[in-house]
């Protein structure tokens, strides 16, 4: 692995869906070698999301609040998660519409329980209606969560209040010894 | 389009830069050898590696438009095809040093428990060489990148008088192989090549855990500030850069008599001459190369005689699992990054615990991503949300242990590179098709490694992360690619000597990863340094007595 799973890492985190060149081949069955990576292209520097609509954005955010929400450290807002959600769409536009019907399906199941839009809810009533969701993964809104949850684990703790704050990671710097373990314990 | 002839005939014609080619260029030039070398890209400067970029920079510096060096090679510029359903991840590094650049460093020697592996069990042909051909070329090697490790030395895993000291373990470390050696399993200091002293005028590690992005201060083997560097100060090698090598020319006598390539840039033909051709570009795109040298002599590409070249491609298969040791949960975070993945490497030992196997050839197994890691991917699989779950991640952070064992694949026929029928390249040259699968040997071989790593997680008590059983690595993934011109005895069989030369042609050496018989289940570069060092040394000899 080479470092395969770093290089991974740098691929996927600079990778834009790959453009596919129109190959002439003569043999059909096959395929492009490079459907899984692609060319690193310039990103625009997004301050506003640029994939959801700003209600959607606010259902977002209320959602990735309620999965990471803010305790002692920042929460999944604090971090600005729902942004990096935007951003990480905008990279793979096939996750879109599915991530746009689930806000719309989530909205509906609002309203269908108390009348109110998702982000009118309180946090608890918030936390009643996805606790369900949670729970089952075969459920298209049950599906809709579980990606929300992996979009939002991947962006917040890549950030530095995920990553440095919450989790107490210090890596990535100049040392002149790595001491490694110090338990006593652990040397048998 | 014009042809760029040159009238100079060039001693040696070498293809490709990485930890083959940039060995065969400093062993041939420090023993006064002239030699050309053709890169398919440029230097790479360590100064604009992005070493020291946090996670969360990675993000600010791609939204402020900047763009991270383009080490590995865009499929989109040189493609592959590979059948339907047959996914295979080619990694490829087009520049100076090639993928040393940002190679994993695992530098484990073959055994004859893996040269002698076909003799013993039947399949497919032996290699032509023993451990005793190339072990004083693994102790010159050793000491000229420099290896960490320890002191052990087994059957399954030969040791060296040589090594720089081993790094600490970390936490999660100990818990592995404590547990580990409860059953019976030994587990031992990696070997990587990386500086955990000064080395040859080479920096030591710093550990910052960044060495996928390139190290910045070159503390760990690339061929680039290793070999290259000290070639050029020879004044013996000349670097052609951005030179795309399409094929190698043939004379009148069935010999090698130069190499065609094309600008990458400009996409301008060019054909130089020369007396020996060293194939050094990958053992994908070597074979490419060798197959698309088709000629009246050989029309199935140049010495290709046997119809082996492009077949028994073999990788390895991979796979990873995840789980926390219970006396770490909830404590301390440590900078875990060390040398940037495993400390400690768990050599096969499945041909001496007594058990039977229903499979032939082995595994070992590394640990990468073990501790205090920047991926958090596992925790997407711990139940529920919200303060109870945010809770949960952070005391399960460091106590992450993660076992990546590696398996052999055995070589096959069918698995195949080929270029007859592929579409053209930006050049006009076929490009490689890769029909690659694994089977049931591996399947097999697969369920022992899965047994083998929750039995060594059930004696550490482990919380484990929840797993697909069966579950290998995309094909290709391991990045590394072996066996398509493979050396052998019996040139009916085989297209290279021991000492990688063709038995067809005798001013072709390959000395790549293509030219291994088998695969194994250990990293292959080490493995390539010291064939390729032991290939040159001959081939320095032979023109010394003037017979190539």
């Amino acid at each position: 692995m080479s470092t395969r799973r770093e290089v991974f890492r740098i691929l996927a985190s600079t990778a834009l869906p790959a453009i596919l060149p129109a190959q002439e081949t003569k043999e059909r069955e096959d395929q492009p070698g490079h459907l899984h990576t692609g060319p690193a292209i310039k990103v625009p520097v997004p301050s506003q999301p640029t994939f959801f609509q700003p209600a959607e954005f606010q259902v977002v955010e209320a959602l990735t609040e309620r999965i990471i929400p803010r305790s002692e450290t920042p929460g999944a807002k604090d971090a600005g998660v729902a942004l990096l959600i935007d951003k990480a769409i905008v990279a793979k536009p096939a996750l879109g519409p599915s991530f746009r019907a689930g806000i719309a399906d989530l909205n509906a199941l609002a309203n269908a329980g108390y009348q109110k839009e998702f982000t009118e809810l309180t946090e608890q009533q918030q936390i009643a209606l996805l606790t369900p969701l949670s729970l089952e993964r075969d459920s298209a809104l049950g599906k809709f969560f579980a990606l929300a949850k992996d979009m939002t684990v991947d962006a917040y703790y890549r950030t530095e209040a995920g990553l440095k704050t919450e989790l107490g990671w210090h890596g990535n710097t100049y040392l002149t010894s790595f001491p490694g373990c110090d338990h006593p314990e652990h040397h048998s | 389009m014009q042809i760029q002839p040159s009238p100079q005939v060039h001693d040696v014609i070498i293809i490709g830069s990485g930890a083959a080619g940039g060995m065969a260029a400093w062993n041939l030039t420090r023993q006064g050898v002239n030699v050309t070398l053709l890169d398919a890209g440029r230097k790479f400067s360590r100064r604009e590696f992005w070493t020291h970029v946090k996670p969360w920079e990675w993000q600010q510096r791609l939204d402020a438009g900047e763009k991270p060096p383009e080490i590995v090679l865009d499929p989109a510029e040189q493609p592959y095809i590979t059948p339907l359903g047959q996914e295979f991840q080619l990694t490829r590094v087009w520049g100076r040093g090639g993928k040393t650049n940002i190679w994993g460093r695992v530098s484990l020697r073959y055994s004859d428990l893996d040269f002698a592996g076909p003799e013993r069990d039947g399949w497919e042909i032996p290699w032509p060489i023993r451990y005793k051909d190339i072990a004083p070329y693994y102790d010159q090697v050793d000491q000229l990148i420099g290896v960490c490790g320890g002191d052990d030395d087994q059957d399954s895993l030969p040791g060296s008088k040589y090594f720089l000291p081993p790094p600490p373990l970390r936490c999660g470390e100990h818990v592995i192989k404590n547990s580990a050696a409860k059953i019976g399993i030994n587990i031992v200091p990696i070997r990587r090549a990386v500086l955990t002293r000064d080395h040859n005028g080479h920096p030591h590690c710093h550990y910052c855990g960044a060495c996928g992005a390139g190290c910045d201060v070159g503390a760990f083997f690339n061929s680039s500030d290793y070999l290259l560097e000290p070639a050029l100060k020879t004044g013996k090698l000349n670097i052609i850069d951005h030179a795309v090598a399409a094929r190698i020319l043939v004379d009148d006598r069935g010999l090698a008599s130069g190499v065609q390539y094309f600008d990458r840039n400009t996409k301008e033909e060019h054909r130089i001459s020369g007396k020996r051709i060293v194939v050094a570009a990958s053992c994908v795109d070597s074979t490419r190369i060798l197959l698309n040298s088709t000629s009246p002599r050989y029309p199935n590409g140049i010495g290709n005689s046997s119809d082996v070249i492009g077949r028994y491609l073999s990788e390895q298969i991979r796979f990873t699992i995840r789980a926390f040791a219970p006396q770490l949960i909830g404590g301390k975070v440590y900078n875990d990054d060390g040398i940037g993945g495993a400390h400690m490497y768990m050599p096969r030992f499945n041909h001496r615990d007594g058990r039977k196997r229903d499979y032939i050839r082995g595994f070992g197994c590394q640990f990468w991503y073990t501790g205090a890691q920047t991926d958090l991917s596992w925790a997407k699989t711990v139940p529920g949300f919200g303060l109870d779950f945010k809770k949960a991640v952070k005391e399960r952070y460091p106590a992450v242990l993660a076992l990546h064992p590696f398996g052999e694949t055995i070589p096959k026929a069918e698995n195949r590179i080929t270029v007859k029928g592929s579409p053209a390249d930006r050049y006009g040259v076929p490009i490689a098709r890769i029909a690659y699968t694994t089977g049931e040997n591996e399947r097999r071989m697969s369920e022992d490694m899965y047994n083998t790593m929750l039995e060594i997680l059930h004696a550490a008590k482990a919380e484990i992360v929840p797993f697909e059983r069966g579950y290998l690595e995309p094909n290709g993934s391991a990045i590394h690619e072996h066996g398509t011109c493979r050396m052998g005895d019996d040139p009916k069989r085989s297209a290279l000597n021991g000492f990688c030369q063709m038995h067809d042609v005798k001013n072709v050496f390959v000395v790549d990863g293509g030219a291994f018989t088998t695969a194994s289940e250990k990293n292959p570069t080490l493995t390539i340094l010291a064939l390729c060092w032991r290939a040159t040394d001959y081939m320095a000899d032979q023109m010394k007595q003037g017979n190539i």
